[in-house]
């Protein structure tokens, strides 16, 4: 197909105008035309054509993992709407370059391979400008600057591009019928897609609903209760913990609470996430009331996918510098964000005595039965039952702390009891899930409100970055307990267990601290601001290759290009005869849609179209026209002035009987 | 100094080409288009390299055009055994003069039939190099120059690679032309059964030129024009052979100058006085596809030198 000039132009200004990116697209328009009044052209290899495919391929993904990373799913709109720069250079090259067509070789790795293994002698190549023209035709349909006017706009330029095509064997109004039935099935088709999409959306919305909630409460805590063997615990660094200069650290960090426990596992029956109150710039978040004179501490953690629980300390009553959609509290205090960048560093502002946990319910005087005996005979002998709350509490912890140790080498469970009833009458010895489990079922047992909590402890200070950091082995879990009409931390695990479990951490550990360092500052520095930051950090790693590349184009031998006009032609060569009165009649039945191939002799092709029943008067043609004519150009003598009045006769008279 | 007129001789190169022609149809019938080729390479100056299946007449053409011309015929059946001085001649020592005489081959003739050319060592076929390139023979430090009408017609069997050695390239160069006859029509066949029924139509051929005739003949295909967009496009199809995935070695200026001297040598034979861009087109094939050296990646995708020539023909923009 020919591409009139200007229409690879036309297509990005088009392209540029739909997707509100005209400034863009004006230089790119200028950059793609400008070889039509240079006189120079690139002289580049088959080797230069596929190390430049290939860039535009790097390019095009690394635009894909840039926007798929900016914008989730959604990206594939942004790539749409990206997809003609991702292009340009390779249909760029092709217009600077001497050739009028790039080597499949270069734009397919298959075709390579096919040639390397000599499958292909001869892949031949592809002239990539229409192509990128329906690229810009469809990117522009991803724009929604103009949507109204995509439809009309596209239809009007594609007709332009057929419209230089069109077949001149044909009458116009033949060829007009044609494109205004293609035009008018496209915009039928178009109202018809709109219709069918209203009406499966909501199908497709539904069901997809459906299957989601199938998928129950996803928050529930599996203790490792009744397993056996050494538990595993990982060094990898999950928070990064800043108190204010000279304040004390929070010592826990919740994240979550359960209330009903069963089958060694922890429940949050009642799970409800309401959304927080925002501040107009949408990064402050209330939860509680706030007093005059708040703790506050800095903690930064990864989000995945841009949500998560997050990991506070209690008593936590306002959120600072947290940039996301929305942050979500449970019943139980858990605290949940969505559409948030991958890390966060923000401030929680918190009162450490005072717990913001919403009050007590039933739910949290529940023993299990099968643990019911077990506890009120523990109750009984404890003497939990007897006097204040307050004293019951430190006679729990007192239990704890004299007679049991820390462990994390599970044993078997002794056969006919329970993991809990081997913990705490046989082995006394456990990790911080029997003590938080056991704790908060002793307390229960006492008439003693009480959760199960789970989050991290805040212990390992770092001399590297200068504040605290927590592991993923730091995790651990409590009792929330309610007394004297507030909730309460009872931490009832000995407190050897941060040495034990620093033991198990690897001898490269410092390497990898230093190197999570990094890796965080990085990504927080790529997250510094808001969602909608600048994210030109991945244009700043495509630079350096976009400058190797422009470098490696512009050392490139450049040849001049040779003009295909008559009057350069003629500096180099006499082209005798070129004022012959038979190229009128070639004019003419090019203009019909008759054209004469590039190898193609003229009397070959007047007998092709003789054959072909498209030529009328083709025996004066070949007998008497083009023999006047091949001597008049081929000739050294060429035509005395009688022959080529005898040919512009002859040509005349052609001419007018064969108006067509 | 005035010009002859060239009108006169091309006049009689034209009679002459057409009275050859006709003699040679006595015998071959329905290869009108072979034996154009072939008296295009005899008045262009060139050899020709007939390449077919046994039995489609590369001998019997051959002897038809020697006997049309009262001129000198040799035959030499090439045979792995055959030697250069089997070919060239050889120094003999004579007793009674106590000289050294030299005592011709076959090569020195006007009209050379080398067949089953692949057959002999390329040493011996080498010896026909000089020959064919220079029309001369050096031997024993003397230079013996060939008679000017000197003409090789070579025929191999492309289909038999037991005991056969190809020609080598530079062998191949050598010759101006390479084609086939093919078979011809059923009904041809029949014609040529019946024409043979009696006694073989060769024995009755009689000469129909001499060998001025033909020096004239060579004369007017000299004379013909070739207009320098012509020469251009003809630069450029070699060109473009060299440039072509799939071919090793492209064409030589040796090439481009067989192209020329041909398609004039076709221009006379249409009674034309300038050579056409159909001329040029028509001759191509012959004169290049031999020449080229071909990938052998691509020989074994099914890409041969023939399907190279019609790509280029099809892509360099022919002059109108």
């Amino acid at each position: 197909m020919r591409l009139v000039s200007g229409t690879l132009a036309a297509a990005l200004v088009l392209w540029g105008w739909h997707n509100g990116l005209l400034l863009v697209a004006a230089p790119l328009a200028v950059i793609i035309e400008l070889p039509r009044w240079t006189p120079w052209r690139w002289q580049l290899s088959d080797k230069d054509f596929q190390r430049l495919a290939d860039a535009s391929t790097v390019g095009f993904v690394l635009l894909a993992a840039y926007q798929f990373d900016a914008h989730g799913a959604s990206g594939i709109y942004a790539i749409l709407r990206w997809l003609p720069v991702a292009l340009f250079p390779l249909v760029a090259t092709q217009v600077y370059s001497t050739r009028d067509r790039i080597d499949y070789k270069a734009l397919f790795w298959s075709v390579r391979a096919a040639v390397a293994r000599g499958n292909i002698a001869d892949p031949g190549g592809a002239d990539i400008r229409l192509t990128f023209v329906v690229v810009c035709m469809v990117s522009a349909s991803g724009g929604a600057a103009h949507g109204s006017l995509l439809l009309p706009s596209v239809a009007a330029f594609t007709v332009w591009i057929l419209w230089s095509n069109r077949p001149r064997r044909y009458a116009g109004a033949h060829w007009a019928c044609a494109v205004a039935l293609a035009l008018a099935l496209c915009f039928v088709l178009k109202a018809g897609t709109l219709q069918a999409r209203r009406y499966i959306e909501p199908l497709a919305m539904a069901y997809l609903q459906d299957r989601i909630a199938a998928r129950g409460d996803p928050y529930r805590a599996y203790t490792a209760i009744g397993h056996i063997g050494e538990l595993k615990v990982s060094d990898r660094i999950v928070l990064r913990v800043t108190p204010e200069p000279g304040a004390e650290k929070p010592r826990l960090l919740h994240q979550a609470s359960y209330q009903s426990f069963a089958r060694n596992m922890w429940v949050s029956r009642r799970t409800r996430f309401e959304e927080l109150p925002s501040s107009a710039v949408g990064t402050a978040w209330h939860i509680a009331e706030e007093p005059a004179h708040m703790a506050s501490v800095s903690i930064g953690t990864y989000l995945r996918n841009g949500k998560g629980l997050l990991a506070v300390p209690g008593g936590t009553r306002r959120l600072d510098n947290l940039p996301v959609d929305g942050v979500y509290r449970n019943a139980l205090g858990a605290l949940k964000v969505l559409e948030g960048p991958e890390v966060v560093n923000f401030r929680a502002r918190y009162t450490p005595l005072e717990l913001t946990d919403p009050a007590p319910e039933a739910g949290d005087l529940i023993v299990p039965k099968a643990h019911e005996k077990l506890f009120t005979e523990l109750v009984a002998r404890l003497q939990l039952d007897v006097g204040d709350k307050g004293r019951a509490l430190e006679r729990v912890r007192r239990f704890f702390a004299r007679n049991f140790a820390y462990s994390l080498d599970l044993q078997a469970p002794r056969a006919q009891a329970t993991p809990l009833a081997d913990f705490l009458l046989e082995w006394r010895r456990g990790h911080c899930e029997y003590f938080a489990t056991s704790t908060v079922l002793l307390l229960r047992a006492a008439g003693i409100p009480a959760r199960y909590a789970t989050g991290y402890s805040v212990q390992e200070y770092s001399e590297i970055e200068k504040r605290y950091l927590v592991r993923r082995r730091h995790a651990h879990s409590w009792a929330l307990a309610w007394v004297n009409g507030a909730w309460r931390d009872v931490d009832t695990t000995p407190a050897g267990w941060v040495a034990l479990e620093s033991a198990q951490s690897a001898w490269w550990q410092p390497v990898y601290d230093v190197g999570s360092w990094l890796a965080f500052l990085f990504a927080e520095w790529r997250w510094e601001e808001t969602e909608e930051q600048d994210r030109s950090w991945m244009l700043w790693l495509v630079l350096p290759l976009l400058l190797i590349l422009g470098w490696r184009m512009a050392r490139r031998e450049r040849v001049r290009r040779e003009r295909q006009s008559a009057g350069a032609e003629s500096t180099r060569m006499v082209r005798q005869g070129a004022d012959s009165a038979f190229f009128a009649i070639e004019q003419r039945l090019s203009a019909a849609g008759h054209e004469r191939r590039s190898g193609e002799c003229a009397s070959t092709w007047l007998r092709r179209l003789a054959q072909s029943g498209v030529l009328p008067g083709a025996a004066a043609l070949m007998r008497e026209i083009l023999p006047l004519h091949y001597r008049y150009r081929f000739h050294p003598a060429g035509l005395d002035a009688d022959g080529r009045r005898a040919l512009e006769a002859a040509v005349r008279e052609w001419l007018r009987q064969n108006p067509v | 100094m005035s010009t002859p007129d060239p009108e006169p001789l091309w006049s009689s190169a034209a009679d002459t080409y057409a009275r050859i022609r006709d003699n040679i149809g006595k015998v071959m019938r329905g290869q009108s288009q072979a034996v154009r080729k072939l008296l295009a390479a005899f008045a262009a100056g060139g050899h020709v390299l007939l390449e077919d299946v046994p039995g489609t007449g590369k001998t019997t053409l051959a002897k038809a055009l020697a006997r049309s011309i009262d001129a000198d015929f040799q035959r030499i059946q090439f045979t792995p055994d055959l030697l250069p001085a089997d070919i060239l001649g050889v120094s003999l020592f004579n007793q009674r003069e106590q000289v050294f005489e030299f005592h011709q081959g076959p090569v020195f003739t006007n009209i050379l039939l080398a067949d089953e050319i692949n057959r002999a060592s390329p040493r011996t076929q080498s010896a026909l190099l000089e020959a064919m390139g220079e029309g001369q023979v050096s031997l024993d430090g003397v230079r013996r120059p060939l008679d000017s009408l000197f003409f090789v017609i070579a025929t191999q069997n492309p289909i038999e690679f037991q005991g056969t050695y190809p020609l080598p390239e530079a062998q191949m160069d050598r010759f101006a032309l390479r084609f086939s006859l093919g078979y011809v029509a059923a009904s041809e066949e029949v014609q040529i059964l019946d024409d043979q029924s009696a006694r073989h139509p060769l024995d009755g051929l009689e000469a129909v030129s001499d060998h001025d005739d033909i020096e004239r003949l060579r004369d007017a295909v000299r004379a013909i024009a070739i207009a320098d967009e012509l020469k251009r496009y003809v630069v450029d199809l070699i060109v473009a052979t060299r440039e072509t995935d799939g071919v090793l070695i492209g064409a030589s200026p040796r090439a481009s100058l067989a192209v020329m001297k041909c398609a004039q040598a076709l221009a006379l034979f249409d009674g034309g006085e300038f050579v056409t861009p159909e001329h040029v087109q028509e001759i191509a094939g012959p004169v290049i596809a031999h020449r080229l050296v071909m990938d052998p990646q691509a020989r074994y995708s099914g890409h041969d030198a023939e399907s190279v020539v019609s790509k280029v023909l099809d892509q360099v923009p022919v002059p109108t």
